[in-house]
């Protein structure tokens, strides 16, 4: 049974309802909307990026549904990132981000875990400033206040 | 612009930095004043104060951070270092306050009243070599109703264990994870702790965790039978009595450590388990035959991380049955540290495996005289011919043992074990009979960064 999404764009993708219920969001929408053939207008998400969130859903749409971590503090690591999502995440930063938003949006929670971990190993082995570099971000402590942080949290550098 | 407005989410920030170790958390604090304040509160979820530490928080850091920290460490290098009371008043002003762990304290009068206060307040309470001069007012005190996860350690009374009375674990109701690894040996304690969990003190209780003390298959079944909900179980001397009521809890069983218990357990046992009990993540065992792994039910444990067995082989069936145990080995997809030594206790090769590794000097030997006890007939053949290529679903392998097997390891297998075990990081065992084979081999890994000896 098929579902029509609509981009930002106004483009038409039409997928597998399996497919599009890896969407948290898609999956209650169709639930509220019931029988209803009309499509699913998605104003966040542009043509471009719905169809890489569409290629990813498609790949994965036999996986088990993730039940959410019983404990407070799950162990979370990033080295753990299968070769085909690997290679689906190696696209520009812009893109990147792109993606890890519409999951975020979307409900889709293994992209955003996947997507969050490929930008956690962009930090990995960084200074500060080379994190700033990599991701435009602008340097606004003040010296004073730059210093008192570094102290404040040195002792945490040792775990 | 991107960059930007997918920073600003707040959750999207944190989830990043929660695949970060604590050290690089807190690089991004010094990144700029948003994520300062994003994520402050998980550089601070946990403090360490005590003198083994070489750096620790300021006390006015503490203060300020009071609304973050929920956990708080307390290690001294030795007994006679003191905490100050400002210190303990500092920890009694952190509103969320959750865990909070000792190690090396001496607690005298004048700091009873805040370990008993802490324990009013928090969920987990870890003891290791605490010594307790006094009880100060227990006594008169309500239970510890929020403690669920305690963890004593040679906590001590006076110079006498203080689990001579079992005092503490009794005003913990609500207990539901228990960590005991005390060496002691008095009847009368154990007695006292199957009497309280028969007459149902802990009604959550449900993990049992290092607990060494000898207690009979009769009372192990007694105990299990106390709990309603089995989780996790690492007790020796274990046996069919106790192994019928763990049946029951076959659904809920995520951690199972018996080895120590070469007479009680079988080999039908452990595949038993593996076959019915989906949520394992860690089995430590003593020995499995093949015969019972092949003639057996598909294994169920998909989330197994860590596995400490060893497979014997009688050796008329060896090369039929080797693809078939493999087979069953692959669905191990989560695997991340697989021991074929059979040994009892993981030893001290890579000692990071979260502090679980427990001090050796009561057992002894034990990798030494098991190897006597249980002379391998043959064991797993890790050559490709006999089926390794299967575990190259094993793609989070990071360490592999096994001792006291004969193997005919060859290049194309290291090759390939460098191919497909990528996370690999330290392998253990003797690569090949022949010394200078056996050495070529070892220079593969090394050369890799991956630690390999053979003793």
């Amino acid at each position: 049974m098929p579902v029509i999404l609509v981009s930002s764009d106004s483009q038409e993708f039409k997928v597998d309802k399996e497919v599009a219920e890896r969407s948290i969001l898609i999956k209650n929408m169709l639930e509220d909307v019931g029988e209803s053939d009309s499509p699913i207008p998605l104003p966040n998400v542009t043509a471009t990026v719905l169809t890489k969130v569409i290629e990813y859903c498609e790949h994965h749409r036999n996986d088990p549904v993730q039940v959410p971590d019983e404990t407070d503090d799950p162990r979370k690591r990033s080295n753990d990132i299968e070769e085909w999502d690997m290679k689906f995440m190696q696209v520009d930063q812009e893109m990147l981000f792109e993606i890890i938003l519409a999951a975020n949006y979307l409900d889709i929670k293994p992209l955003l875990d996947v997507g969050c971990k490929t930008v956690a190993n962009i930090i990995k082995g960084k200074t500060p400033e080379e994190i700033r570099k990599a991701f435009n971000i602008v340097n606004d402590f003040t010296p004073e206040e730059e210093a008192q942080i570094k102290k404040e949290n040195e002792w945490a550098e040792d775990r | 612009m991107p960059t930007s407005r997918f920073f600003e989410i707040p959750e999207i920030l944190i989830l990043v930095a929660s695949f970060l170790s604590p050290s690089r958390q807190v690089s991004c604090t010094r990144v700029c004043t948003y994520w300062y304040q994003t994520l402050q509160h998980l550089v601070w979820k946990e403090i360490r104060i005590g003198t083994s530490y070489s750096r620790q928080p300021e006390l006015r850091d503490v203060l300020k951070h009071k609304d973050h920290i929920k956990s708080v460490r307390i290690f001294n290098t030795c007994q006679q270092d003191t905490l100050t009371s400002t210190i303990w008043e500092t920890i009694m002003q952190l509103t969320q306050l959750k865990s909070l762990s000792m190690e090396n304290l001496y607690v005298d009068e004048g700091t009873i009243d805040f370990i008993w206060d802490l324990c009013e307040r928090v969920e987990q309470l870890g003891l290791w070599q605490v010594s307790f001069a006094t009880l100060g007012n227990l006594d008169s005190r309500k239970p510890f109703s929020r403690i669920r996860h305690l963890d004593l350690r040679n906590a001590k009374l006076d110079q006498r264990l203080f689990s001579d009375n079992v005092e503490l674990l009794k005003r913990c109701p609500n207990m539901e994870f228990l960590v005991w690894p005390e060496k002691l040996r008095r009847g009368k304690v154990i007695d006292g702790f199957i009497q309280l969990a028969v007459d149902g003190t802990w009604p959550a209780l449900e993990s049992v965790w290092k607990f060494y003390f000898p207690i009979s298959d009769d009372n192990q079944a007694r105990v299990l039978r106390s709990m309603k909900r089995i989780t996790g179980w690492n007790v020796r001397w274990f046996g069919p009595k106790g192994f019928q009521v763990l049946r029951h809890h076959f659904t809920t069983l995520k951690e199972l450590h018996l080895s120590g218990c070469k007479d009680g357990v079988t080999s039908e046992m452990l595949q038993e388990v593996l076959s019915s009990c989906p949520l394992l993540v860690t089995v430590s065992w003593a020995r499995i035959n093949a015969v019972d792994i092949v003639c057996g039910r598909p294994w169920v444990c998909t989330k197994m991380e860590d596995l400490d067995m060893t497979i014997v082989f009688d050796p008329e069936e060896t090369d039929r049955l080797q693809p078939l145990v493999f087979e069953q080995l692959s669905k191990l997809t989560a695997l991340e540290y697989f021991d074929l030594s059979g040994r009892a206790i993981a030893a001290d090769m890579d000692s990071s495996r979260g502090g679980e590794d427990e001090d050796l000097s009561d057992i002894g030997d034990s990798f030494h005289r098991y190897a006597k006890l249980m002379p391998y007939k043959r064991s797993i053949d890790l050559r490709l011919e006999m089926g390794l290529d299967k575990l190259a679903t094993l793609r989070l392998l990071k360490r592999l043992r096994f001792l006291g097997t004969t193997q005919r390891i060859g290049k194309d297998e290291v090759e390939w074990m460098l191919k497909s075990w990528k996370c690999l990081n330290g392998v253990r065992g003797r690569l090949d009979g022949n010394q200078d084979a056996n050495a070529e081999l070892v220079e593969m890994f090394t050369k890799q960064g991956i630690s390999c000896v053979y003793r």
